[in-house]
């Protein structure tokens, strides 16, 4: 059952139209909101006329931020999965962000709320109310914000809010002793993750309990439930969110924006339910974005290709507050040297402020800007002394006998990076071969001979997931046998209910059919720590994994017990308990479970009920990988790119459920593609956003999607039980060097690819500048 | 100023009064309650809202539901048969073209009219008749997959397991 690619149990739901998302949550009486938001990017509030839309029809109440006292609350100033500990970082002040502003610091940020019983009467309020700015200088670039004079964003704060500062070795030697030094500028853009469900809040005073029931897109519920409650000035326990069916997060969804609270606040004061469904021009106007990452690079190597050191200097926007101190940056300079050796290594960040929409991470997080920064430096090593890009990799790589390998890194949970168990040549080798590297090689010679501009790229990441502190699972078995999983975090698409169930199932000897995986919901578990940074299968499925080996221990003793037998001559197969060997001897789980409530020999067993709650606390981070290979053909009329072939190797630690594993290289490719090809959040000078809609913002279709040769390695890891790393975060990291190296091979090397996205124009302006 | 209107949805005859203005994806969802067609952008690119209008797919966002008077609409939740999943269905099941899921209603509906048109489709035309449905989740391999399967399942109902009863 373990490592069988069985089809998901959620589906049922999903194809029939039957999913419950926040969307689709109706309450009786249900009022709906709708928000003002502003025109600029960085302007006083000057006044709020409220009074026609008061009059409007349906318009129940107009809200800006002065009726209760709990709305000049602020966001939580820290959000999600942050750093734990930063030995890197060594200056950060956080500015306060308040749910209501008297003065606006980017388009859409929220100014008031209408109330209504409909959400067309809601907007017609939003229409109604007139709201007189005294706009403010905008500053909507990093690089803007860091020139001297700049306009501060916020007063009594600089621009640049946070500073890191990393080395390994001695950088400056390397240099000295360097036969050469290139240096190299690499832009990666801003990104939205674009789910095809935009944000969405209810919110439900239940005064019969005395609970505030929040439903949330929120990829980390407990941290919703904690600030809603501290703003409350009430225990936890009386606010419940609840995040069952999400469609899709991608890291936006893993931030608490301010809809998030002031919703239920108005919910909790009104004392009738609340909806609000975010429009897709709100999402793109007002939701968080990535941020526009630039790496200064410097590299000192050897003709031969070795590498001696890198020094690089990272800025990074954070729009106009930062919720994650420097993960991002920090992502990248971890993830950096992917599959090589770098002996001497300077690292350097700045987090600046911009007047545009907070920063938040994008699947990938930070991992894209890393993968891009090494391998597109790397190339340029294999193009300055002449040899194969595959040859400059080997020239660096960590072999198998370097392991366990330090990289001199300290992870975000404050453990030394340390590969081990990993063959990088042995992914590099079969992405070759796969690739049909050397047939493809003189495949390019002939073509160019005939005009055609074949090119080929190759790309390395390593993903740290599973990052802790931890997660828990409670598995209870009901006297029909039925076995139910509840885990503290919450699913936006990543099949929990298959995998989790198919652990829980392995493992206790139940039939698939049996399990039940319930998560998303606050009242479930106690503690959670979310869904992101690739931690749920390695953290929740470990805990699932010791939850039902200790409700197996209880099975095994009692039945022993029962039927007369050794405890270890009991066998639990589909949900049947049975004395090996003897046909005879057995009973349901169902049956043990009914035994199990009133036997007083569970007295010793934990007491009564098949029940346990386990929580599994990784060491540290899994590390997986991957190569890929790309080929592509390059139309030099029209920059037009065709990829001819794509090779995807990797290695993610044993496989819960193939078919699953599948999915989220193919999803996780297409997300690299568009990063790789045309996905660009975009403001003006002015601080309006650009790429306003789906026309503006490109995301793959179908059409766009190339087949992928994908090869699955699998390197077991020792450090968790069930031997397996993370996925998660596997697909976006190498498609944008790999398809930036190809282009610029394609075009004879003569313009450096080092900017994302890859679009036609720019492909065209390369072509042009040979 | 409200308006009568009445439509077969699903089967099922429904009479309603709706202001003008309203869309016919918010008519399905908040009127009939009918929560299976989801709004993904509101401005017709994303097809999350896919459904069957007389036949042809249609994204409902785009749509007065005033200007489905009398229409005979099919959604998402009437595509089974007396609790029997339409092939479609079920090979988005099979072969895992399903994560997040909220893309999927739009897809199967538009799928529907793909193998109307095409009943055997080459993956070419499978990609360009998806041209109006984005999914984040899946990369489209999986969902391409389902749709070329579920061809053959319809083709031949007889040999093919995923339409097994």
């Amino acid at each position: 059952m373990l490592g069988q690619a069985i089809s998901r149990k959620e589906d049922e739901r999903f194809i029939t139209g039957a999913g419950l998302y926040v969307g689709d949550v109706r309450l009786p009486g249900m009022l709906h909101a709708a928000f003002v938001r502003s025109a600029h990017a960085h302007a006083y509030v000057r006044s709020i006329n409220v009074e026609r839309a008061r009059k409007v029809a349906g318009v129940v109440a107009v809200i800006t931020g002065s009726e209760w006292p709990e709305l000049s609350a602020t966001l939580p100033e820290l959000n999600g999965s942050v750093t734990l500990t930063s030995p890197y970082i060594d200056s950060m002040k956080n500015v306060p962000h308040h749910l209501f502003s008297k003065k606006v610091c980017y388009v859409g940020e929220q100014i008031a709320v209408v109330i209504a019983e409909t959400t067309y009467a809601a907007a017609d309020g939003v229409d109604a109310i007139e709201v007189e700015y005294e706009p403010l200088p905008v500053v909507a670039s990093w690089e803007e914000a860091i020139k001297p004079g700049a306009p501060l964003i916020h007063q009594g704060f600089n621009n640049t809010v946070a500073h890191l500062k990393h080395e390994v070795g001695d950088i400056e030697n390397a240099f000295r002793n360097a036969d050469l030094v290139l240096e190299k500028r690499l832009e990666t853009q801003s990104l939205k993750s674009m789910a095809i469900e935009c944000r969405a809040v209810a919110a439900q005073w239940e005064q019969a309990t005395g609970t505030l029931n929040v439903w949330s897109t929120c990829q980390f519920l407990y941290m919703l439930r904690g600030t809603l409650a501290g703003i409350l000035k009430k225990p936890a326990e009386s606010v419940r969110v609840i995040a069952r069916d999400i469609g899709g997060g991608f890291g936006l969804k893993g931030v608490l924006h301010a809809e998030d609270i002031i919703i239920p606040l108005i919910a909790y004061r009104l004392k009738r339910p609340v909806h609000w469904v975010e429009t897709r021009i709100e999402h793109m106007a007002a939701s968080n974005h990535s941020g526009n990452q630039t790496n200064d690079v410097r590299v000192a190597a050897n003709r031969d290709g070795t590498i001696l050191g890198m020094d690089v200097k990272m800025y990074k926007e954070v729009g106009a507050y930062d919720h994650f101190d420097m993960m991002l940056q920090i992502n990248t300079l971890n993830h950096l040297t992917t599959h090589y050796k770098i002996p001497n290594l300077r690292v350097e960040g700045w987090a600046i402020c911009t007047n545009t929409p907070p920063g938040s991470p994008y699947r990938g997080a930070g991992r894209v800007e890393a993968v891009f920064t090494m391998d597109r430096t790397l190339d340029a090593i294999a193009r300055a002394v002449g040899l194969d890009p595959i040859d400059v990799r080997l020239k660096n790589i960590v072999q198998p006998s370097d392991m366990p390998y330090r990289n001199g890194m300290i992870y975000r949970d404050g453990v030394p990076i340390a590969y081990d168990a990993i063959d990088f040549p042995q992914l590099l080798n079969t992405a070759k071969e796969r690739a049909e590297y050397d047939l493809w090689r003189q495949h390019q010679k002939d073509g160019r001979a005939v005009g055609r501009s074949i090119g080929i790229g190759v790309s390395s990441y390593v993903e740290a997931g599973g990052l802790g502190p931890c997660e828990g699972a409670t598995i209870a078995v009901d006297d029909q046998g039925r076995v139910t999983v509840k885990v503290g975090v919450n699913s936006q698409g990543q099949s929990h209910e298959t995998t989790l169930a198919q652990v829980c199932g392995h493992t206790l000897g139940a039939a698939i059919e049996d399990v039940h995986v319930l998560g998303g919901d606050t009242s479930l578990m106690n503690i959670g720590f979310g869904t992101g940074a690739s931690r749920v299968a390695v953290n929740s499925g470990n805990a699932v994994h010791k939850a039902a080996a200790t409700v197996r221990r209880k099975v095994t003793v009692l039945a022993a017990s029962i039927l007369g037998c050794a405890a270890d001559e009991i066998d639990i197969t589909d949900s049947v308990v049975s004395v090996m060997g003897a046909r005879q001897n057995r009973m349901t789980l169902g049956e043990v479970a009914q035994r199990a409530m009133r036997d007083r020999r569970m007295a010793d067993l934990g007491g009564p009920g098949l029940v346990a709650t386990e929580f599994f606390y990784p060491k540290t981070v899994t590390w997986a990988s991957g190569v890929n290979i790309a080929v592509v053909e390059v139309d030099r009329k029209t920059g037009k790119i065709d990829i001819l072939k794509y090779v995807f190797v990797h290695d993610c630690g044993l496989p819960l459920n193939p078919m699953i594993v599948g999915g989220q290289v193919s999803g996780g490719f297409a997300q690299g593609l568009g990063i790789a090809l045309g996905e660009r959040v975009v403001y003006d000078e002015e601080g309006q956003v650009r790429s306003g809609s789906l026309v503006d913002y490109y995301v793959p279709r179908a059409i766009d999607v190339p087949d992928i040769d994908v090869t699955h390695l699998t390197f077991a890891t020792p450090d968790n039980p069930l031997g397996i790393k993370s996925i998660g975060e596997s697909g976006p990291n190498s498609p944008p060097a790999a398809l930036a190296a190809a282009v610029e091979d394609a075009l004879g090397g003569a313009v450096a690819i080092d900017k994302l996205p890859i679009t036609m124009s720019s492909v065209l302006q390369a072509v042009r500048a040979r | 100023m409200m308006r009568h209107i009445s439509m077969t949805v699903n089967g099922e005859v429904r009479r309603e009064q709706v202001e003008p203005r309203m869309l016919l994806v918010h008519f399905l969802r908040d009127v009939l309650q009918l929560t299976g067609t989801h709004v993904g952008c509101d401005t017709s690119h994303c097809g999350a809202c896919t459904i069957s209008m007389d036949g042809q797919a249609v994204k409902s966002c785009t749509i007065l539901s005033v200007q489905a008077d009398g229409a005979e609409i099919v959604t998402i939740e009437g595509l089974a048969d007396h609790g029997k999943l339409h092939p479609i269905q079920e090979a988005f099941r099979a072969h895992h073209g399903v994560q997040c899921g909220f893309c999927t209603p739009g897809m199967i509906m538009a799928a529907k009219q793909l193998l109307e048109r095409y009943p055997n489709p080459t993956t070419e035309q499978i990609k360009n008749q998806l041209e109006g449905n984005i999914c984040r989740c899946t990369g489209y391999h999986n969902i391409i997959k389902a749709i070329s399967g579920a061809a053959a399942a319809m083709a031949n109902p007889a040999q093919n397991p995923t339409t097994a009863t």
